[in-house]
C-alpha cells in the first residue's frame, strides 16, 4: 500500500514537472483552493477559539454555562478570556471526547482561572498585562476599575485571610479555606482572591455578583440591623465602597 | 515539452485545489488556533 502510493506520487511528481501547462494549473488550482478555504478556516478558527460551544463538548458543566450565560459576562467574554490552559490540554480533551467523554460533571476537571485575569480587565494595575485571549483592547478599556475603590484596595491590600476582631473575624478560628479555583497569577501574594467573593463554589460558579452571605462568611456575627430591628444586607451600607471607576485612557 | 494528458491534467488540477482548501481551512485554522491558544496559556 505505502509503496504504490509512493509510486503514484513519483510517478505524479515527474508528470507535473515534466509538463509545464500542467504545473501551472496545478499551482492556479492549489492556490484558489487555497483561497476558497480562507473563510471555512476563519468559522472553524472563531468556533475553537471564540465559542463557549467548543469548550462545552467536553465541559459539560450545565449549572456553570448556563450561570455563565446568566451573568454580565455573557456576550462579552469568552471562554478563553477567563480561562488559560496550555495547550496540551486540547489534544488530550479531544482524546477525552472521543474515548472517554464525561458523563457528569464531576468528572469534567476543575479549572483554574489566575486573579491576574480578573485584573486583566477589572483592575487598572492589570492594564499592563499582554491581553492574549479573544476579548478586544477596546473593551478591555471600558471596563469599569475596582483597585481603586476604598474597601476592594483593603481586600486586595489584605495580609490575612481573617478580619480584625472588629470586623467580624473569629481568630483564632481559622477562616474559610480559598476558593479552589481562587488562585493568584505568578508571583502574585494577594492574601484574598477574586472569586473568594465573586466566584462562588461549586454550583454557584460564574455567578459574579457579590452578596451579604460572601461577607459574612469571613465576617462573621455582624450581621446589621437598622434602627427597627429589620435586616439589611451588608452592602446597603458598605456597597459604594466598593464601586469601581472608568479610567482615563491614557494612550 | 511533453503534451498534457489533460484529464490526469485536470484530475491533479482538481486534488490540488481540495488540498489547498483543506490546507487553510483545517491546517491554517488549527494552526492559528493552536498559536494564540499557546500564547494564552503556554505549552
Amino acid at each position: 500500500m505505502f509503496r504504490a502510493v509512493l509510486g503514484w506520487l513519483r510517478s505524479t511528481a515527474a508528470y507535473v514537472v515534466g509538463s509545464p501547462i500542467t504545473l501551472g494549473l496545478v499551482a492556479v488550482a492549489g492556490l484558489s483552493g487555497a483561497g476558497a478555504g480562507v473563510p471555512a478556516g476563519q468559522k472553524l478558527y472563531d468556533y475553537m477559539w471564540r465559542d463557549p460551544v467548543f469548550c462545552g463538548d467536553c465541559h459539560i458543566h450545565d449549572y456553570a454555562n448556563i450561570a455563565w450565560e446568566r451573568s454580565v459576562h455573557a456576550q462579552l467574554t469568552t471562554c478563553h478570556d477567563c480561562h488559560r490552559v496550555p495547550i496540551r490540554h486540547y489534544p488530550r480533551n479531544l482524546v477525552m471526547a472521543v474515548f472517554a467523554r464525561p458523563h457528569t460533571p464531576e468528572e469534567v476537571p476543575s479549572a483554574h482561572v489566575g486573579a491576574v485575569l480578573c485584573e486583566q480587565c477589572h483592575a487598572v494595575e492589570g492594564m499592563e498585562e499582554e491581553l492574549t485571549g479573544p476579548m478586544p483592547e477596546e473593551l478591555r478599556g471600558a471596563v469599569t476599575k475596582i483597585d481603586q475603590s476604598p474597601l476592594h484596595r483593603v481586600h486586595l491590600d489584605a495580609e490575612s485571610r481573617t478580619p480584625t476582631r472588629y470586623h467580624g473575624g473569629r481568630e483564632p478560628s481559622s477562616p474559610p479555606e480559598p476558593h479552589p479555583a481562587g488562585g493568584h497569577g505568578e508571583g502574585e501574594q494577594h492574601a484574598i482572591a477574586c472569586l473568594d467573593c465573586h466566584g462562588g463554589q461549586d454550583l454557584e460558579v460564574h455567578t459574579f455578583e457579590a452578596s451579604a452571605r460572601d461577607c459574612v462568611a469571613c465576617h462573621q456575627g455582624i450581621t446589621p440591623e437598622d434602627e427597627r430591628g429589620a435586616s439589611l444586607s451588608c452592602l446597603d451600607c458598605h456597597g459604594r465602597g466598593f464601586v469601581g471607576s472608568q479610567p482615563e485612557r491614557t494612550e | 515539452m511533453n503534451r498534457p494528458d489533460w484529464p490526469r491534467t485536470l484530475r491533479l488540477a482538481a486534488l490540488a485545489f481540495v488540498l489547498g482548501m483543506a490546507a487553510t481551512g483545517l491546517g491554517g485554522s488549527n494552526l492559528a488556533f493552536l498559536w494564540v491558544a499557546y500564547k494564552h496559556g503556554g505549552l
